[in-house]
């Protein structure tokens, strides 16, 4: 669900800038933590506006949730367990549910390049070593889809072969090989890098872009929702 | 340029004591010089490579750039913005995530004005008409269009000097002609051009030609055809008696992702029909949907409409079909070449005996003597990788063997070898031999079969070939053009 769910599509959250959809994803956590269920249907109808402005279909919505409903059931009937109410179990549950569906947004509206982008830009104030670090979370996330498909290609020839995996064995033989593949790929990058004159100065500055006005407005009309509707927080629910 | 004196190197650390890689080499290129560099698989080409930009050091002797030896710690940097190099494998290179970051990564590091990325970006990728690439996840594109990334991202850096290492090997005929084409552009344009190949044919444009070989190089004149250096299939051995089935590929289409918003169609209504041994071949270029056609007759995929069979039933890897894919040494995972082969055939639950037996038969098939039996795979050569792959297909008796680009990346003669084995074995199991190389599928089929953009455009004898050729190219069909 994290990963490869993003769709390049022109939409009005497709064009915030990354950074600002970040900070949103995470302003918006701490509520969906702390409201009471008319703050919850606040956070939930906030959602569903940037849903309508990501242009993601409900469907789509549901496909991320599908993966996390047995732990979502589980969380629900560990509440009942304890003696609360149906409504009372429900509200955790629909705290999970809005955490995820505001990642879904973030990662269907962001490229992971954007992301990257965004990531170093938050570490700016560390220097050298945040740059660094920035850096090689994007070398990591450019790393895994090779790491997919080199999975992918080995099940095949083994299959070609007529070999079906059957439980542990089925996991060394597969898991020898693409580590071994793996630590030739990233041999090869490390040469790739070096050969492009990679020093851990160099600075990132053809997707610096700068905040607009929209941005600070869209930041801010959330703030203010959120704000305004303070009463309704009540901690501990 | 580039100096180098009596250069010595040998992986110390490796496997291999007092057996250097390089061995007193002397080596000047000069500026605005396209020198090709030609050797076999494991040579020493790929270290020579490493070698002129300080990611490896000389055991002994130097290697000087600008004035500047590689050994200089202090100004590696000024080295390697002098000396670019385009690698081999497509895949491990590619440091961005998008086509356009990929070509930034390193204009940025090289401190290239904004404004001047984007003149650049436009230019490297309109020089191989790759605009259309620029947003594209370089991960989803095809190995051929990936080199082409390669080559534009380090051109891009516009550095003194490019080393090219096999970095063409993947591409078909039309896009390697253009960037052989690209590269001796770069050359008369000032930048000093090494081109590393094991293929003569690539080297016709260059102003040099040198061979390396047993770690010493040597000047060459372009060298002519060599003469095939084929290992006798040992004696008294023989191959199961298989002749092969008829495999029927009736009404197939093929779409990933069927069904949902991302669905890919990759073949459109594909009716075949290859008959009982004999070598059927499918050319095809990037994005043709040949391989994919070949893991539906290998039964790895079901087509998402039509149906595919061997001699009346559904294909069963490893039982009435096998399948050697592109590169399949990456995937060894034995430790000799013995228990490679018999991996498939415990899976299958041989017997020891059978499996003694199969592979001794096998072996003979490809022309490998017994003893390379015991020997660890990383001791062989990439020829004779392949040719070990080769051999545990046909190992498992298969009635049909699929070949999707089995020559990928091999040398002259390793090439030669693999085509006299699928040869031989005409008439003995059906094989489907697939490529974008139309000089092997001509040389080793008697009918053939095109595939663009997943349309079935030819499917007839051989020698009706030359003629639907010489008609596309009237009709301007860029496939024909090799």
């Amino acid at each position: 669900m994290i990963f490869g769910t993003y769709r390049k599509r022109d939409s009005y959250l497709h064009r915030i800038d990354p950074r600002t959809k970040l900070l949103l994803t995470a302003g918006v956590s701490i509520p969906v933590y702390l409201a009471d269920p008319a703050g919850l249907a606040l956070l939930a109808a906030i959602v569903s506006v940037f849903a309508v402005a990501a242009r993601i279909s409900v469907a789509n919505l549901l496909r991320g949730l599908r993966p996390v409903a047995p732990f979502l059931a589980m969380i629900f009937l560990a509440h009942l367990a304890f003696g609360n109410s149906i409504p009372a179990a429900a509200i955790p549950v629909a705290r999970f549910v809005l955490l995820i569906l505001t990642t879904i947004l973030l990662l269907h509206t962001t490229s992971p390049s954007e992301l990257k982008t965004a990531l170093a830009s938050f570490m700016k104030p560390f220097g050298g070593p945040g740059a660094e670090i920035a850096f090689m979370v994007g070398v990591a996330m450019a790393f895994i889809p090779g790491l997919l498909l080199d999975k992918e290609t080995i099940a095949r020839a083994q299959a070609a072969r007529g070999y079906r995996p059957k439980g542990l064995s089925g996991f060394t033989s597969l898991i020898v090989p693409l580590l071994r593949r793996s630590f030739r790929r990233a041999d090869s990058l490390s040469d790739a890098l070096e050969s492009r004159c990679y020093h851990r100065d160099a600075a990132r500055y053809y997707y610096n872009r700068e905040l607009t006005m929209s941005d600070y407005l869209l930041v801010g009309g959330v703030a203010l929702i959120l704000v305004l509707s303070g009463l309704s927080v009540s901690p501990g629910t | 340029m580039i100096e180098l004196n009596d250069v010595c190197f040998d992986y110390s650390e490796n496997s291999y004591p007092g057996r250097p890689v390089l061995e007193g080499v002397d080596l000047s290129v000069k500026r605005g010089e396209y020198l090709g560099v030609v050797g076999d698989n494991g040579s020493g080409k790929t270290t020579l490579a490493k070698l002129l930009n300080g990611l490896l050091l000389p055991t002994r002797g130097s290697v000087v750039v600008n004035g500047i030896a590689t050994r200089d710690r202090e100004r590696r940097f000024a080295i390697r913005r002098s000396v670019g190099i385009v690698f081999q494998n497509p895949d491990a290179q590619a440091i961005g995530e998008t086509v356009e970051e990929d070509i930034v990564f390193g204009l940025e590091n090289i401190s290239v004005p904004k404004s001047e990325i984007d003149r650049r970006i436009d230019r490297y990728l309109s020089l191989f008409g790759i605009e259309d690439l620029r947003h594209r996840n370089i991960g989803l594109l095809s190995g051929g269009q990936k080199q082409l990334v390669n080559i534009a991202a380090v051109m891009a850096m516009e550095p003194e000097c490019i080393v090219f290492d096999e970095s063409l090997s993947m591409m078909d005929p039309r896009n390697r002609a253009n960037a052989l084409e690209k590269l001796s552009w770069l050359a008369r344009g000032g930048t000093s051009v090494i081109q590393i190949t094991h293929d003569h044919d690539d080297l016709a444009r260059c102003d040099r030609v040198i061979a390396i070989s047993e770690g010493r190089i040597t000047p060459q004149r372009l060298p002519e055809c060599e003469e095939i250096d084929y290992r006798e299939p040992a004696s008294g051995v023989t191959i199961p008696p298989l002749s092969g089935s008829k495999i029927e590929v009736r009404n197939v289409s093929h779409t990933y992702d069927h069904g949902s918003e991302w669905a890919v169609p990759a073949l459109n209504d594909i009716d075949l029909t290859i008959r009982a041994g004999e070598v059927f071949g499918i050319i095809g270029g990037i994005g043709s949907g040949k391989s994919t056609l070949a893991s539906l007759i290998a039964g790895l995929d079901t087509p998402t409409s039509g149906s595919i069979t061997i001699a009346g039933i559904p294909p069963q890897p490893g039982k009435n079909v096998g399948i050697l894919f592109q590169h399949p040494e990456d995937f060894f995972f034995e430790k000799t070449v013995r228990e490679d082969m018999a991996f498939g055939l415990k899976a299958m639950g041989a017997s020891d005996d059978v499996v003694e037996s199969r592979i001794r038969d096998a072996m003979g098939a490809v022309g490998l003597k017994m003893q390379f039996l015991e020997e660890p795979l990383s001791r062989l050569s990439s020829g004779e990788q392949r040719l070990v792959s080769f051999a545990s297909v046909i190992a498992m008796g298969p009635e049909c063997i699929v070949l999707d680009e089995p020559t990928a990346g091999l040398d002259r003669r390793s090439r030669r070898k693999v085509l006299e084995v699928v040869k031989g074995l005409a008439g003995r199991k059906t094989v489907v031999y697939i490529s974008h190389r139309v000089r092997d599928v001509l040389e080793v089929s008697e009918r053939i079969a095109v595939l663009e953009n997943g349309n079935l455009a030819f499917d007839d004898a051989k020698a009706e070939y030359p003629d639907w050729t010489q008609e596309q190219m009237r009709e301007g069909c860029e496939w024909a053009q090799e």
